[in-house]
């Protein structure tokens, strides 16, 4: 064992750059491995956590007392043996405009929540910074963090509240982890005041709405609970739950954990190709070498196993670096889902055993590449080996240029050419990798631009392509009938469509043996396409009888255009023919589109209380918001627009971080496959760049002929990898976004960002092979011509 | 049988040459004696290393037997040859082949450590071969910073150092300057003095007479006269050795 381990001592020093390349891409892959691994396996860690620690409902119901009889709600809940606690109800006041801190509008829709006493029961809220206290005092808001950090809102600060009677200040005591509302991605988000506060601003009657939670024993039982409670109850109010929040917090990350897994893998193979290069090479330059020690008595197990020892040092060495990496991408993104949940301590979430796997996965496919490729050297006949050294390799006889007499390219330039079309096999390889890393860029890219302008390609997303969406209230004494509303806006010169629409929501009856499932969905009293819409199959629903089904709920379901439908919606048992199926990014691929005569043919007093809004050309979004905001007061609120609180959640920046980091390392991993053969190329043609010096051939030449081998398959993969970066990118995103509803991913293409890739990469690798080049002109002509 | 430690019977091997079959070595029965210095002499191409590689194992015939102590080496797999080859057999190759990122001492003792035993006592033993041949200021060096003789020296070292029953050596001083042949010779007649069977290929008449037997080979035979019983304490031993070989066709 130690004469295995003085070679392979011998072996690390003889060819350290290459040792340091191939760990490299090893410790790369190992990276990308685990962190795909990690956030996989360990996103909703955080938000159960949390979720657990602070005893939150599974089931929020938001109601009108006038609608509901609270006790006789909570009674039926709190008898059910699905259920562990009810809370008790706590008052709330939707703000019908933007809260103001510093003079600024903070953007979304709040809703100001009494805390009461039940609240350091069910429901708790973790005061991330501030006053430690059981509930907020008078005059005082606690916010959530995700709010205080995007808008900079500091404890102390003063936030005005718009009330009916003008802005009512309040100080900011504390910032608090809400499991519920803290992801933002919830609309409206939730900030609380001290119970009995709410009148201070809000006429008592506009305060018939309140909240009550419901904690399960076990999450999973949410739509069973949820199908028998609304056989018994004509429930009309709003209820969201686990899942909702759930997917809310953690959709995006599984995404990203997907695309970074499924390109670790092609990682993976890049380092495995870069083992069996490495131990190619070491077999051809160490050939007579591997004789002698066959000579000294070293059985073909020793030399095989001198080849797997070698690579099990470096896996153990480079491995761990990659999962280093791993940990402090790990801290940044827990970091980041804390940040959104408003809790810091992530530290208990350390994947170890995702490192003990990956360690364990990446080493044994390292190892096992290594035992593979050190088959041949186990096999060579030690006295050929000895007595002839290697056996001279063959030189492919497609050489181009075919004839160097009648080209016209300068002379490094056709060297260049030469030298890769020498040994086409090895020049193969390194194009593909450089294939690999266009594409990645070239997919990187196209999607972060595709989050980037979401707001110019809103429905195929699954939302209306209105420039505004806008709630009436219906609750104000003074407020809107729909009627009314709609006599308005319809005036408006502005305006070039309003589609009103309402969220809603209903029970799919499965089969007998299949619990039915609660989905939200949308009803709209117009139709569908005017608020541009789009289906992936199928029609949209135009009459009462109609539904189209978000793509998840159709094929849990196995419902296509054509099929009926039992739903249990309004409280009463329906069937509905399915025209269309239609992809949603809102609610993890779950949802249904109604003709809102479906819901007035069940309850007849119904009319929808939003208004998507799409304006003529040439009026500013802002502006308009604003001049309807002081035109119709308290009547109405204007909700934040999805691409706003995508941006405002850092979902796109996030996305293009992964995405940009994932490249980078690709490209990374690129660099150093060049590297390590540019290592390879110079050794392999020592002979020959001695004789070109002796000849008259400058420094400068000698580089520019590596440096043009490099670059002409660079031009190659350039040309093969950008088509199908494009087309096929959309496609492979599609299959990483089906699982929170976009089958079809809706794709923008960047056009001048692609194209500038292509000098971008070209100049990239001129100047790194250009450099790497730099060892070729190095020794002496005498020296190589020896050698 | 028992005074050989090297005996061939019927040994053949072939190369094929696309139609025909080339014999290098063609029916070879040799013997050799514990404690003889054997020295293979012939012609350009008649199968002296070839038979070298075939005595050390490295090479397998196609025909015939081969006896190493009395343990046939024929029909055995490559795993025992090797085994075999570690304990009891030694090799010195015409170029030194060192492994070139070891230090010389390093090179020696990767032999040393195939062998299990007492590192200590594989150490020490390093230590004295080398002080033995010469080269033990030079333990720390690598090949490149040492001459030809002295890696010629050191890879004596690394064939001895598991005490080898046998001692092969494929033209030691085919490389090598005249003093610093005389050197190498020298160790290997040292080694001998000690008891040391050795078996060596040359072209050099001056080396050959380091030898106390000449086997001649020619075009891959031995017949039963082309062996020489060199007396060095004689006068005029070369000139001798020189007529001898003439007289075989040298």
């Amino acid at each position: 064992m130690t004469a295995i381990l003085l070679i392979i001592k011998s072996n690390f020093r003889n060819k350290k750059w290459m040792v340091l390349l191939t760990g490299l891409c090893i410790a790369l892959a190992a990276l990308l491995f685990s962190s795909g691994l990690s956030i996989l396996q360990t996103v909703q860690k955080p938000f159960d956590n949390l979720f657990n620690k602070l005893n939150a409902s599974h089931i929020l119901m938001l109601y009108d007392i006038n609608d509901h009889n609270t006790t006789s709600l909570k009674n039926w809940f709190a008898r059910q043996p699905e259920t562990e606690r009810v809370s008790d109800p706590s008052p709330y006041f939707l703000c019908n405009g933007p809260l103001v801190h510093k003079g600024h509008k903070i953007e979304g829709m709040i809703q100001l929540t009494e805390h009461n006493n039940d609240n350091s029961i069910q429901d708790k809220l973790m005061v991330i910074d501030g006053i430690q206290k059981k509930s907020p005092g008078h005059g005082e808001i606690w916010v959530p963090v995700y709010l205080a950090i995007n808008y900079h809102v500091q404890i102390g600060d003063t936030i005005g509240i718009p009330a009916p009677g003008g802005l009512y200040q309040v100080i900011v005591s504390a910032m608090i982890a809400d499991p519920h509302y803290g992801s933002g991605m919830v609309n409206p988000t939730l900030a609380w005041v001290a119970a009995g506060e709410l009148p201070f601003f809000v006429p008592v009657a506009q305060l018939s709405n309140t909240m009550m939670g419901i904690r399960l024993k076990n999450p999973d039982s949410t739509a069973v609970l949820w199908e028998r409670f609304t056989r018994q109850f004509n429930y009309t109010g709003v209820n969201l739950t686990y899942s909702l929040f759930k997917n809310a917090y953690l959709g995006i990350y599984q995404v990203m954990g997907n695309i970074i897994l499924s390109f670790s893998i092609i990682a993976l193979l890049i380092a495995l190709f870069m083992v069996r290069s490495a131990i190619t090479r070491a077999v051809y330059d160490d050939y007579k070498l591997t004789g002698v020690y066959k000579a000294l008595g070293f059985t073909p197990e020793n030399i095989v196993s001198l080849y797997v020892i070698q690579y099990s040092i470096m896996s153990i060495i480079f491995i761990p670096v990659g999962l280093a990496g791993t940990y402090f991408i790990f801290r940044w993104l827990m970091g980041s889902i804390s940040q959104k949940l408003g809790a810091f301590d992530t530290a208990g979430f350390l994947p170890l055993n995702i490192y003990y796997y990956s360690l364990v996965v990446i080493a044994v496919l390292v190892v096992f590449t290594a035992y593979l490729g050190s088959s041949k050297p186990a096999k060579i006949n030690p006295v050929e080996a000895i007595r002839m050294g290697a056996p001279v390799k063959r030189f492919s006889k497609f050489l181009l240029p075919a004839n160097i007499g009648s080209s016209w390219l300068p002379l490094p330039v056709m060297m260049g050419l030469r030298f890769l079309s020498f040994k086409p096999r090895q020049s193969l390889s390194q194009g593909i990798i450089i294939i690999l890393t266009i594409f990645i860029t070239v997919f990187s890219l196209n999607v972060a631009a595709s989050f980037g302008n979401l707001k110019y390609n809103k429905p195929a997303w699954g939302f209306e392509n209105g420039d505004i969406q806008l709630s009436r209230k219906d609750a104000v004494i003074l407020g809107l009938t729909h009627e009314q509303l709609m006599e308005v806006l319809l005036q408006e010169k502005a305006i070039q469509q309003i589609v009103p629409f309402s969220y809603s929501s209903l029970s799919i009856l499965s089969k007998e043996d299949l619990p039915g499932m609660e989905i939200y969905g949308k009803a709209y009293a117009d139709s569908l396409s005017h608020a541009g819409l789009l289906n992936l199959q199928g029609r949209h629903p135009q009459s009462g009888n109609e539904i189209s089904l978000c793509i998840g709920t159709a094929r849990q379901f196995k419902k296509h255009p054509g099929e009926n439908i039992t739903v249990f919606i309004e409280g009463q048992k329906t069937n509905l023919l399915v025209t269309g199926i239609y992809q949603d990014v809102s609610n993890m691929g779950q949802g249904f589109r109604l003709h809102a005569d479906a819901i007035r043919k069940l309850n007849p007093i119904y009319t929808p209380s939003l208004y998507s809004i799409k304006l003529k050309k040439d009026n500013n979004t802002e502006d308009y918001k604003n001049y309807l905001l002081k035109r119709l007061g308290g009547t109405i609120t204007i909700d934040a627009g999805i691409e706003d609180r995508i941006a405002q959640m850092g979902i796109i920046s996030g996305i293009r971080t992964a995405l940009f980091a994932l490249s980078f390392f690709f490209i990374l991993i690129m660099l150093l496959t060049i590297g390590s053969d540019m290592i390879i190329s110079i050794k392999a043609n020592q002979k020959p760049f001695g004789i070109l010096k002796s000849i008259g051939w400058t420094p400068g030449q000698i580089r520019q002929s590596m440096v043009w081998k490099i670059l002409w398959i660079t031009m190659v993969a350039l040309l093969v990898a950008i088509p199908p970066g494009v087309f096929l990118s959309p496609v492979l995103m599609g299959q990483v976004t089906g699982g929170i509803g976009l089958i079809k991913f809706p794709f923008i293409i960047n056009y001048t960002g692609t194209l500038m890739i292509i000098p971008i990469t070209l100049l990239l690798i001129c100047a790194s092979s250009w450099w790497m080049a730099g060892a070729a002109t190095a020794a002496n002509p005498r020296t190589l011509i020896n050698s | 049988m028992s005074n050989f430690c090297i005996k061939t019977e019927q040994l053949v091997k072939k190369y094929n040459h696309g139609v025909f079959d080339n014999a290098v070595i063609n029916n070879v029965n040799i013997s050799i004696r514990t404690g003889d210095f054997s020295v293979i002499m012939g012609n350009s191409g008649s199968g002296k290393s070839t038979l070298l590689y075939l005595l050390s194992g490295l090479d397998t015939p196609g025909s015939g037997k081969i006896w190493i102590n009395n343990i046939p080496l024929h029909g055995r797999s490559q795993k025992d040859l090797a085994l075999m080859r570690r304990k009891m057999i030694g090799f010195v190759f015409q170029d030194n082949n060192l492994v070139p990122n070891l230090t010389i001492l390093e090179n020696i003792l990767v032999a040393g450590y195939l062998v299990k035993g007492d590192r200590k006592l594989i150490n020490k033993r390093a230590f004295s071969l080398m002080e033995e041949l010469g080269i033990l200021s030079l333990a720390s060096r690598h090949p490149s910073q040492v001459s030809g003789g002295e890696l010629q020296r050191a890879a004596i070292a690394r064939a001895m150092i598991n005490n080898p029953l046998i001692l092969l050596a494929d033209e030691p001083t085919g490389n090598l300057n005249g003093e610093a042949s005389e050197k190498v010779l020298e160790c290997f007649s040292a080694l001998n003095r000690n008891g040391q069977t050795i078996v060596m290929v040359t072209h050099d008449l001056k080396a050959a007479c380091t030898g106390n037997r000449i086997i001649f080979l020619k075009d891959g035979t031995i017949p039963l006269d082309h062996s020489y019983n060199i007396d060095k304490h004689l006068p005029g031993a070369e000139d001798a050795l020189f007529t001898w070989l003439k007289q075989m066709g040298w």
